[in-house]
């Protein structure tokens, strides 16, 4: 026997092992001899014993999530059809098979999810709540019983227990409020989770010239930079002003108005379809850029504006440059 | 430790008989691992390089857009409705007789979905792209079309993989609990996370029976959606031979006659490698094999239903697709798809000792498994071989490269399978007990 003494904090238990053979009655009769009621014991096994039709109150978690589920998917196939629309040659913008496969399917993943997430909980909480008192032995089932802390009540149980046939009858005590494996992964994943999203991300690594996936390096120098052998910057030899601003106009209604506007005011007709819009060129920053700048910018693209060093020539390209930076002198 | 009574060294006897194999590993163990891995890492080598160079790297092309990515994607979707059916169907049906073979084909599932969903990407030229086909509120504003059959893909495969993974994983429980209790180092620690403090009692067996109680029906219903979707990818299309209304329970049906094919493989290769004849006998063989007698019969009869419309009804455009495979260039290969598949089977298995035979039995799931693949290669080249319009007539053969990837990505299922047997009792444990207990 043993003669523990464990601090008040503690919960205590006292277990035994019976043989298979004792019958779930006879065990329930000499509990209820001792006055130990039915939710102060528990059985544990390593298979079960009893096969019960019952489902633990888990069909409700499964019904309430799946009508959750269901919604989900109503607003994944009918929600997001009718906020975004987009006509798909005659098909209807929302229609009940395509509404009634989705919302299926997303109706089950949340409730098997949910009823197995809901099992893991109260499997896990009925677990801690009878700790078993070592591995369990094929053969035998374990007997575990929660006692108050009066010395007596301990000793009746071990009568009860001895009366039974148990063997290795033993105490058992666990210092309450210890944290759970569970509560603490819970912890450090909302540290993390709660960290990134403090965070955040810096927005304006957008401000760059675009790049395609995949695109190879680009292998060229910066419009503005200077060659080793010379001091004079590299650029293609300027026409004079007047050819410039006539070949910038024209290439600049062919290529850019449709975005940028007739008057590059960032008007033009495909604007109004664009998340990010197109620029208006006369804004005072735009103004204040150089032709390198601008040469540049149409170069290699910026944020949401394609790269045009594949479509025009360098020619091409520095008219553009020449015409947008005297675009706001034009009266 | 305690002596056990005498009534209890069965128990132990199946404890020990089933975690053998997660700790003897012998050299040909690990031979043939190494074998799979590289041939899995051929597999990537070759993707790596369809994806750098691009999707040219197949032989697909107008007309001819889905190929043997898409046949496999099919055939392992298909693969992974035997552990679905073995393990829910049989449960609700309280088949006692399932026990040995419910973990080895709920693995099965789990893998066979990881791999079907990467022949997808495969498939993919732009898998970077992918996180188009993901429904959240983004900066593009624009979601997914629903609308597309291939997004019922995408929900109904998501579902089915999440869901299948957690049904192979609820029975785990008490046998993770049990390795939790024997191991020590490394794996302790993995089993204890993995058991989530199980100890075993009457509650939380309660509470597990109640979540497979209500699981099973569930998940029942979801595969057969799920290869009900996938049949509608190719059933909604106005493509001649892909238009029928049956291909919805013709998929299914297929789906659940190749799995039990591949169920019979595994389950005399892992009896056959860890000598579990005394929990694996020829009884299993023997209810599988009527099983698949089943399957063939129902296979044979909804061939000839969808074969019999399209004969009769004499559409020119279907009847070339038709003829293809009766008398044409696919003549070949469709007749050995229809002895694979219904023939030989139907053959053999009405025979109860060639059922009650593992060997015999190994011997029929292999040849299913090639007549059914055969099958799904037969819908997807025949018809898009054969448009209505006859000047893009044309003919698809996969190229190396796809053919890398296909043996590789076999090699990887294998692999997976291989490497699990290691962490996982391939028999459940606790349900074994539970059926002594009733035989006894």
């Amino acid at each position: 026997m043993h003669h523990n003494h464990p601090p008040d904090t503690a919960l205590h238990y006292v277990s035994g092992t019976l043989s298979e053979e004792v019958s779930w009655d006879d065990m329930q009769a000499g509990l209820a001899r001792a006055g130990i009621s039915h939710d102060q014991a528990e059985v544990l096994s390593t298979a079960p014993h009893e096969s019960s039709e019952s489902t633990m109150g888990l069909h409700r978690v499964t019904i309430l999530t799946g009508l959750v589920g269901l919604g989900v998917g109503l607003f994944l196939s009918a929600g997001t059809a009718l906020l975004y629309q987009i006509n798909t040659g005659g098909k209807p913008i929302v229609s009940w098979p395509v509404v009634g496969i989705i919302s299926y399917e997303v109706m089950m993943l949340f409730a098997i999810v949910s009823t197995f997430i809901a099992m893991a909980l109260r499997i896990h909480r009925a677990a801690r709540r009878f700790p078993s008192a070592g591995p369990l032995n094929e053969g035998r089932m374990q007997l575990v019983i929660q006692v108050d802390r009066r010395p007596g009540d301990t000793q009746a149980v071990i009568q009860a227990l001895e009366h039974l046939g148990a063997r290795d009858i033993a105490i058992v005590s666990r210092r309450n409020g210890e944290e759970s494996l569970l509560r603490r992964a819970a912890e450090s994943a909302a540290v993390i989770v709660l960290g990134v999203v403090l965070t955040g991300c810096p927005q304006n690594m957008s401000e760059q010239p675009s790049f395609q996936s995949q695109e190879a390096p680009r292998l060229h120098s910066p419009a503005d930079s200077v060659p080793r052998t010379s001091r004079a910057v590299a650029l293609p030899s300027p026409a004079p002003p007047e050819v410039l601003l006539v070949e910038g106009r024209h290439l600049f209604d062919i290529n850019c108005a449709h975005c940028h506007g007739q008057t590059g005011s960032g008007d033009g007709p495909v604007a109004g379809y664009l998340k990010e819009l197109p620029a208006n060129l006369h804004r005072q920053d735009v103004r204040e850029k150089s032709v390198e700048a601008l040469y540049a910018i149409i170069t290699d693209g910026y944020e949401a504006m394609p790269a045009f060093r594949g479509e025009l020539s360098a020619d091409d390209r520095w008219a553009l440059a020449y015409y947008v930076n005297h675009l706001s002198e034009r009266p | 430790m305690h002596e056990p009574l005498d009534k209890s060294a069965a128990f132990s006897k199946i404890n020990d008989d089933l975690i053998a194999p997660l700790q003897q590993t012998g050299w040909g163990y690990w031979s043939l691992a190494a074998g799979l891995a590289g041939l899995v890492l051929a597999g990537l080598a070759a993707w790596i390089y369809q994806i750098q160079t691009g999707i040219g790297q197949t032989n697909l092309h107008k007309s001819v857009f889905w190929g043997v990515y898409i046949a496999s994607f099919v055939f392992w979707i298909g693969v992974s409705h035997s552990g679905t059916f073995i393990s829910g169907v049989l449960h609700l049906t309280k088949a006692d007789w399932r026990i040995p073979v419910t973990r080895i084909s709920e693995l099965m599932t789990v893998f066979a979905v990881t791999v079907s969903a990467l022949f997808v990407f495969y498939h993919l030229g732009r898998v970077w792209m992918i996180y188009y086909m993901i429904p959240y509120p983004n900066q593009r504003e624009i979601w997914p079309n629903f609308r597309s059959p291939l997004m019922w893909d995408a929900t109904a495969i998501f579902t089915y993989s999440v869901s299948s993974t957690l049904y192979l994983y609820v029975p785990l429980i008490p046998d993770f609990a049990l390795l939790r209790d024997r191991m020590q180092g490394w794996r302790h620690r993995l089993y204890r996370c993995l058991s989530l403090g199980w100890s075993g009692s009457a509650t939380e067996w309660k509470m597990l029976h109640a979540a497979i109680r209500i699981i099973a029906p569930l998940i029942v219903m979801v595969m057969i959606s799920v290869h009900s979707i996938v049949g509608w990818d190719f059933g909604v299309a106005l493509v001649p031979g892909w238009h029928s209304t049956i291909f919805a329970p013709y998929f299914v049906l297929g789906a659940v006659h190749s799995g039990l094919g591949m169920v019979v493989i595994g389950l005399y290769l892992i009896r056959r490698a860890y000598r579990l004849q005394a929990y694996i006998s020829g009884e299993h063989f023997d209810k599988l094999g009527k099983l698949m007698l089943t399957t063939t019969l129902m296979w044979g009869y909804l061939y000839f239903a969808e074969r019999l419309t399209v004969w009769y009804g004499g559409v020119p455009d279907e009847m070339v697709v038709l003829d293809a495979q009766l008398t044409g260039v696919f003549a070949v290969p469709h007749w050995i798809m229809v002895a694979c598949n219904f023939v030989v089977p139907l053959g053999l298995l009405v025979w109860p000792p060639i059922r009650r035979a593992p060997l015999w039995m190994l011997l029929i799931g292999l040849i299913i498994n090639v007549g059914m693949y055969l099958e799904r290669i037969l819908i997807l080249v025949p018809s898009l071989s054969r448009p209505r319009l006859p000047y893009v007539w044309t003919s698809y053969l996969p190229s190396a490269i796809e053919t890398t990837i296909l043996i590789g990505t076999a090699a990887l299922f294998t692999l997976m399978y291989l490497l699990a047997i290691k962490v996982v009792p391939v028999i459940t444990i606790w349900e074994e007990k539970v059926g002594r207990r009733h035989a006894s």
